[in-house]
C-alpha cells in the first residue's frame, strides 16, 4: 500500500487554484483561464529585464507570419517606463529552487500556474497579429529538473515555430543545469538566448541562490558562445557587430536544423577567470560540440545575461570588470543590470523598505555603453581606490574631468576616437562631425544642430581654436557647472559676477566626490 | 527672398509636380541668380503673404515621376530619402525647405547630404528625421483589432507616414487581410491576403461603424498584460511619457477606456 503524504498547505493552495479554475470554466470561457494564468505568470516574469527584440534581421517569407528587425521594435511602454517588446512570461512559476531574492522561490506562498505549449502559442500568435508584440520572451521556474523544464519550453517553441509557422522574435532564458543537447536544440529555434549570471561574484551567488552555481551558468554560456561563433563563421560573419541577415526563413529551415547537427571539431579557448575574480569552475564544453552548417541559424541575435545590483555588497568597479570580461571572453550582446527590488524577507538580504538603487543602475548602464560603443575600458572609469561611480555626474564627464590634460579637443581636426571621449558628443554626432567637416569648418552653432549637447561639451572642446565661453580648464570649476546643469547662457551671463552657484562645495560637502 | 509660391494639392504627386514646375520656372525667371525665390506650399494650409505671386499647380503624375527619377539620379538614393521625408512632413515650411534642399542638391550632387552646415540642408535633415522617427514609432504603436477575422487599425499621424509603414506590415502579415486607416490625411492602406497592398482615399467608407463591432477578447488580455508587467517600485511616469508621448496614445488599445 502506498502511503501518501499530504502537505496541507499545498492542498489549500491547490484548492484555491482549482476553485479559480472551476469558476472560470463555469462561466464557459477557457479564455478566462488563460487570462488568469497570464496575470500570474506575467507578474512572476516582470523582474526579468532584457525585453529587447534586436540583433537579427529576418525577412518575411511571403507566407508565414512574422519577421524581425535588427534595430528592434518596442511596442508599448509600461508604467515604469520600461519598453514592452516581447510577450514576457514564465512558462511556469512552480520552482524547486529556493533563490533568496526571487519571488518564485520554492518557499514563497504565491499562486502557481503553468502554461501549456498550446496556450503559449495561442497567446503569442494572437498578440503578434494585432501588432502588440515583437515575439515571445519565455523563461520559467524549474519544474522538476532543469532538463524537464527545458524540454517543456522546447516543446512550446517547437510548436510555435513549426506548427504555427511563427517567424517573429523568440528569446529563451536557458535554465542553469540543463543538458547541452537541449540547449543546442532550442538554440536553433530561438533568436536570442540568455542565462542569468544573477550575482556578480560566485560568493554572492552561493549565498543567494543555493541551488545554482557559477559552473552551471558559465558552462552553457560558453557553449552557446561557441555555437554562435561557429554558426556565424559558416555564414561568413566575422565582425560581431554585424547582425545576422536571414532571408530563407521558414518552418522547413527550423525542421532541417533540428535534425542531427554535423559534428566537426572545434578548439575552445577555455577561460576560467572572469572579471579578475577566480571563479569556481572551468568551462569545458565537449570538443566535438559544434553548431550549424549553412542554412541553420543558431541563436542568430546573440546571447545576453543579467546581474542583480544592490543585493550583495559588490562595488561598481567589480561589476564593470565582470561585464567587461563577459563582453571580451563570452561575446555577449548585452549585459543587463537590474536594481534589486526587495520582495522577500531574509536576514542575508537588504531590508524590505530598501529603495531599489535606480540611479546606480542607470550609471552602470551608462558605463556599459561606454564600454561597448565608446572604446572605454572598465579600468579607466573606476579603480580600486574609487570603486563607485559619481552619483552627481555621469561616468563620461567623470572620466573627462579627471583627465583634463587631454582637453580641450579641436573639433575640426580631432580623430573620431578622441571625439567619442568628449562628454556631450555621442556616437551619432561624432560621426556627423567627421562627415560634415570635410565640407567646411564647424562652429558651435553647427555642433548644436548636429545634436551635440553643448552644455556638457563646451568645457572640453574648441572650434577653430576658440572655446565657446572663457571657461577655466579646472576640475572643481567644471564639476560645479556640470552638477548644476544650468544652460550655459544663464551661467555665463556677464553680470552674475561670481561663477559660483552655491557655496555647498566650499564646506566640503559629499558632493565633492568628483574631485577624487 | 521668396516671391513665387507654387501651390499643390497636398498629395505626394502634387508636391513633386510642384517641384518640377518650380525648376522650370527657376530656369526661365531666375536663371542668373542663386537666391531662393521659389517656394512650394499646400493649397489647403498656406498663409497668403503680400508681394508674393501664387501659382496653382495641376497635379501631373508624369512630371512627378520625372522629378523623382532625376532626384535619385543626381542626388542619390540617400538624398531622395531626405527629400521624401521632407515632402511628407506636416510643417508649413516643408515646401520651401524641400525646394531649397533640391536646388542645392542639383547644383552639388550626391555630396549634398553631408553638407550639414548649410541651413537648408540642415533643416531638411531635421524635418526628414522627424518624419522617419514618426514612421518608426507608428510601426511600433499601430494596434490592430480583430474584426471578424480581419484586422483593422486607425491612426492619426502628424506626418504623412502611412505609405512608409505599409511595406513593413505587408512583409510581416502576408496572410492577413488588413486595413490601416489614416484619419488625418483621409487615406487608407488595404492589404488583401497574399496580395499587393494599395492606398485609397476614404470616400464612402464608414470606418466608425467598426467601433460598434463585437468586442475583441484579446484586447482585455493585452491590457491585463501591460498593467501587470510594470513594477510598482520603479514607477516612472516621466520616463513613460518620454518614450510614448501622449498624442500617440489616441488609438492605442491599452490606453482606450
Amino acid at each position: 500500500m502506498n502511503i501518501i503524504k499530504v502537505d496541507r498547505d499545498f492542498t489549500r493552495k491547490n484548492s484555491i487554484i482549482e476553485n479559480h479554475k472551476r469558476a472560470a470554466y463555469e462561466d464557459g470561457a477557457a479564455i478566462r483561464d488563460i487570462s488568469w494564468k497570464l496575470k500570474i505568470l506575467t507578474d512572476a516574469a516582470k523582474y526579468d529585464v532584457a525585453c529587447t527584440s534586436s540583433g537579427v534581421e529576418r525577412k518575411g517569407n511571403g507566407r508565414d507570419m512574422g519577421n524581425a528587425a535588427a534595430c528592434g521594435i518596442c511596442h508599448a511602454f509600461a508604467a515604469d517606463g520600461r519598453c514592452i517588446s516581447l510577450l514576457k512570461i514564465l512558462m511556469s512559476n512552480e520552482c524547486v529552487f529556493d533563490c533568496k531574492y526571487c519571488i518564485n522561490r520554492k518557499s514563497n506562498d504565491v499562486p502557481r500556474a503553468t502554461f501549456t505549449a498550446d496556450e503559449i502559442c495561442k497567446l503569442t500568435m494572437e498578440f503578434y497579429r494585432r501588432n502588440y508584440i515583437e515575439g515571445l520572451f519565455l523563461s520559467s521556474g524549474v519544474v522538476g529538473t532543469p532538463n524537464q523544464t527545458m524540454e517543456l519550453m522546447y516543446e512550446a517553441v517547437r510548436k510555435l515555430r513549426i506548427e504555427h509557422r511563427f517567424n517573429g522574435y523568440i528569446h529563451i532564458k536557458a535554465i542553469p543545469g540543463a543538458s547541452q543537447e537541449l540547449v543546442e536544440a532550442i538554440g536553433y529555434l530561438t533568436d536570442r538566448m540568455s542565462i542569468n549570471l544573477e550575482m556578480p561574484t560566485s560568493d554572492g551567488l552561493k549565498a543567494m541562490a543555493p541551488h545554482k552555481s557559477r559552473s552551471t551558468i558559465l558552462k552553457p554560456m560558453k557553449e552557446i558562445q561557441a555555437g554562435i561563433h561557429n554558426n556565424r563563421l559558416t555564414h561568413g560573419l566575422t565582425d560581431k557587430r554585424i547582425p545576422m541577415q536571414i532571408r530563407d526563413c521558414s518552418a522547413k529551415v527550423y525542421e532541417k536544423a533540428l535534425g542531427l547537427p554535423k559534428k566537426e571539431t572545434y578548439n575552445f579557448l577555455v577561460e576560467n577567470d572572469i572579471g579578475g575574480t577566480k571563479t569556481d569552475i572551468v568551462a569545458e564544453p565537449k570538443a566535438d560540440y559544434v553548431v550549424g552548417t549553412r542554412g541553420k541559424y543558431f541563436v542568430p541575435a546573440g546571447q545576453s545575461t543579467q546581474m542583480i545590483v544592490g543585493a550583495t555588497p559588490e562595488s561598481d568597479y567589480h561589476i564593470m570588470n565582470v561585464a567587461e570580461a563577459l563582453y571580451d571572453n563570452y561575446d555577449l550582446k548585452r549585459v543587463f543590470y537590474s536594481a534589486y527590488i526587495p520582495i522577500n524577507e531574509d536576514s542575508s538580504l537588504p531590508a524590505l523598505d530598501t529603495k531599489p538603487p535606480l540611479l546606480r543602475e542607470h550609471r552602470l548602464y551608462q558605463a556599459d555603453f561606454l564600454l561597448r560603443f565608446y572604446g572605454f575600458r572598465a579600468g579607466e572609469l573606476l579603480s580600486e581606490e574609487r570603486p563607485f561611480f559619481n552619483e552627481k555626474i555621469d561616468p563620461k564627464c567623470d572620466w573627462a574631468v579627471r583627465h583634463l590634460e587631454e582637453f580641450p579637443v579641436e573639433v575640426n581636426t580631432a580623430d573620431l576616437s578622441v571625439l567619442l571621449r568628449v562628454p556631450g558628443i555621442g556616437v551619432k554626432s561624432a560621426r556627423r562631425i567627421v562627415m560634415a567637416r570635410r565640407y567646411g569648418s564647424i562652429d558651435f552653432n553647427d555642433l548644436k544642430k548636429m545634436g551635440v549637447v553643448l552644455k556638457r561639451a563646451l568645457y572640453f572642446i574648441t572650434c577653430k581654436g576658440r572655446m565657446m565661453y572663457s571657461t577655466k580648464i579646472e576640475e572643481e570649476y567644471i564639476v560645479n557647472h556640470l552638477v548644476y546643469n544650468e544652460p550655459p547662457e544663464k551661467i555665463f551671463k556677464p553680470d552674475t559676477g561670481s561663477y559660483r552657484q552655491l557655496s555647498l562645495f566650499d564646506v566640503g560637502s559629499p558632493l565633492m566626490i568628483g574631485n577624487g | 527672398m521668396i516671391n513665387t509660391v507654387l501651390l499643390h494639392d497636398g498629395t505626394l504627386d502634387g508636391i513633386f509636380t510642384a517641384v518640377y514646375n518650380g525648376f522650370v520656372l527657376k530656369n526661365i525667371k531666375y536663371k542668373n541668380n542663386y537666391e531662393d525665390n521659389i517656394s512650394i506650399a499646400d493649397i489647403h494650409t498656406y498663409e497668403p503673404h503680400f508681394f508674393r505671386e501664387y501659382i496653382e499647380v495641376e497635379t501631373d503624375r508624369d512630371k512627378a515621376y520625372k522629378t523623382v527619377d532625376s532626384i535619385v539620379k543626381k542626388i542619390g538614393i540617400s538624398g531622395y530619402d531626405v527629400a521624401m521625408g521632407v515632402a511628407c512632413h506636416f510643417s508649413p515650411d516643408a515646401g520651401e525647405i524641400l525646394f531649397g534642399f533640391l536646388v542645392r542638391g542639383f547644383k552639388i550632387g550626391k555630396g549634398v547630404v553631408n553638407m550639414l552646415t548649410d541651413s537648408y540642408v540642415e533643416k531638411a535633415f531635421a524635418l526628414s528625421r522627424k518624419t522617419y522617427n514618426e514612421s518608426h514609432l507608428f510601426r511600433e504603436f499601430v494596434r490592430f483589432t480583430d474584426v471578424k477575422g480581419r484586422l483593422y487599425s486607425k491612426i492619426e499621424p502628424k506626418c504623412n507616414i502611412l505609405h512608409m509603414i505599409c511595406r513593413h506590415f505587408a512583409e510581416r502579415f502576408p496572410a492577413e487581410n488588413w486595413i490601416i486607416y489614416d484619419a488625418v490625411h483621409h487615406i487608407a492602406a488595404v492589404h488583401p491576403s497574399f496580395g499587393q497592398w494599395f492606398l485609397t482615399d476614404d470616400e464612402g467608407a464608414d470606418f466608425d461603424r467598426i467601433d460598434s463591432m463585437p468586442h475583441d477578447e484579446y484586447v482585455d488580455m493585452w491590457k491585463l498584460f501591460v498593467d501587470t508587467i510594470a513594477i510598482e517600485e520603479r514607477k516612472n511616469e516621466r520616463c513613460q511619457n518620454n518614450h510614448l508621448p501622449k498624442w500617440y496614445r489616441k488609438n492605442m488599445t491599452e490606453w482606450k477606456k
